[in-house]
């Protein structure tokens, strides 16, 4: 598997751009997962997976086959992701302002009124107070948390994504897990 | 929340961190003490719901919307690697059969071809230009030898055969051998390039 990636992406360096597509197609969904599980809706989450191809693509000659280019990729979508969280925050805030809170909270603001298909997965209550309680952890918390137990990274393959320490992942881990629990404490019982 | 005096313990417990004496510790600490109990069951939970989550996959197209994109981003070089690749094995079909085609045509016996035989000995599949005489035109000898002790004005060719220039011999055009099978073809190419041009 590993040696079949490095393959393709040594193609996709040449230029080939059936073998860029090749990687798109492996890594999609695990980019979309990710957006979606950052942003918490489905067109943020396709925007910035397909934003990260982009810039990937772009990029490739920048990659160095000495790192595996699944961290490679997963670095470049979560810095997009954590960026746009960022910018959402710093213009949430702004409105806050002007219209006050009483809208509703940062999950109904950022969902559309009018649900598609793909919002059927946020329908039952239990999902959608996961996604709740994850949209409540600091961006930092929240990437090391869903590549762990999302994407089933170790904790050497988030500290590279990050580039971060270890330790300060196992930091960022466990307040992740603080959090999630305190907002999903009532369901524990 | 509570936080309990083991918490530290807890999260390290969770990363599989704890081994020997500090896992044993640990662990029976935990059927013994309530908090620590409720607390590990809690977030244990919560991590176990977390992990269960959908996983959300990219909507279909997905790929064919990223490709066109990047199409209209960054229109592809042309790459001439593949056409040259393509056509390679076109090219070596022509060959091969226009080859073929050449091999069964082309005369094994001898065979002059000249533009007139005006002042040329011709004897034992051999041709003369002899001396003092002054041949004009082009002159193409197929599985013979000739002898030049005069003057061409132009080309003398021959096809698995020699071209002797004797003492005052004089060829204003090219002279050419043709002998291996691999020449001939393309010396025919050349001369059906040649007929095509003109």
């Amino acid at each position: 598997m590993e040696l079949m990636e490095i393959r393709i992406v040594k193609r996709a360096q040449k230029g080939d751009r059936l073998a860029f597509a090749e990687l798109v197609e492996l890594y999609k969904d695990k980019l979309y997962n990710l957006g979606y599980r950052m942003l918490g809706n489905p067109q943020e989450a396709e925007d910035i997976a397909q934003e990260a191809f982009l810039r990937a693509y772009k990029n490739l000659d920048k990659y160095n086959a000495s790192h595996k280019f699944s961290t490679w990729i997963y670095r470049i979508a979560t810095n997009l992701c954590i960026d746009r969280m960022r910018k959402k925050k710093a213009s949430y805030s702004l409105d806050a302002e002007v219209d006050g809170i009483e809208g509703g909270d940062m999950y109904t603001r950022l969902s559309s009124p009018d649900l598609g298909p793909e919002d059927e997965v946020m329908r039952t209550e239990t999902q959608r107070e996961v996604q709740d309680a994850i949209e409540a952890l600091p961006e930092n918390y929240r990437a090391a948390v869903i590549l762990k137990y999302l994407h089933d990274m170790s904790l050497q393959e988030i500290a590279d994504v990050l580039e971060v320490p270890v330790s300060t992942v196992k930091t960022r881990i466990h307040r992740g897990r603080e959090a999630l629990r305190a907002g999903l404490r009532h369901q524990s019982r | 929340m509570s936080t309990s005096h083991m918490n530290e313990r807890m999260h390290q417990y969770l990363d599989e961190e704890l081994t020997g004496a500090e896992l044993e510790e640990f662990e029976s600490h935990i059927t013994t003490c309530a908090d620590c109990q409720s607390e590990l069951k809690e977030l244990d939970s919560a991590m176990h719901q977390f992990a269960q989550t959908d996983w959300v996959k990219a909507p279909a197209g997905f790929t064919e919307n990223l490709m066109e994109q990047l199409n209209a981003m960054h229109p592809p070089k042309r790459n001439w690697r593949v056409p040259i690749m393509k056509y390679t094995g076109v090219a070596a079909a022509v060959l091969l059969v226009f080859g073929l085609g050449v091999s069964i045509t082309a005369p094994e016996k001898f065979a002059l071809q000249a533009d007139n035989t005006q002042g040329l000995v011709v004897a034992d599949n051999k041709v003369i230009v002899p001396a003092g005489t002054e041949y004009n035109g082009d002159l193409v000898i197929q599985n013979g030898d000739v002898e030049v002790r005069g003057k061409v004005n132009g080309n003398v060719t021959t096809l698995n055969g020699r071209v002797y220039r004797m003492a005052g011999a004089d060829i204003s055009g090219e002279t050419e051998e043709v002998d291996q099978a691999a020449e001939k073809v393309a010396y025919y190419a050349k001369r059906l390039w040649h007929d095509l041009a003109k």
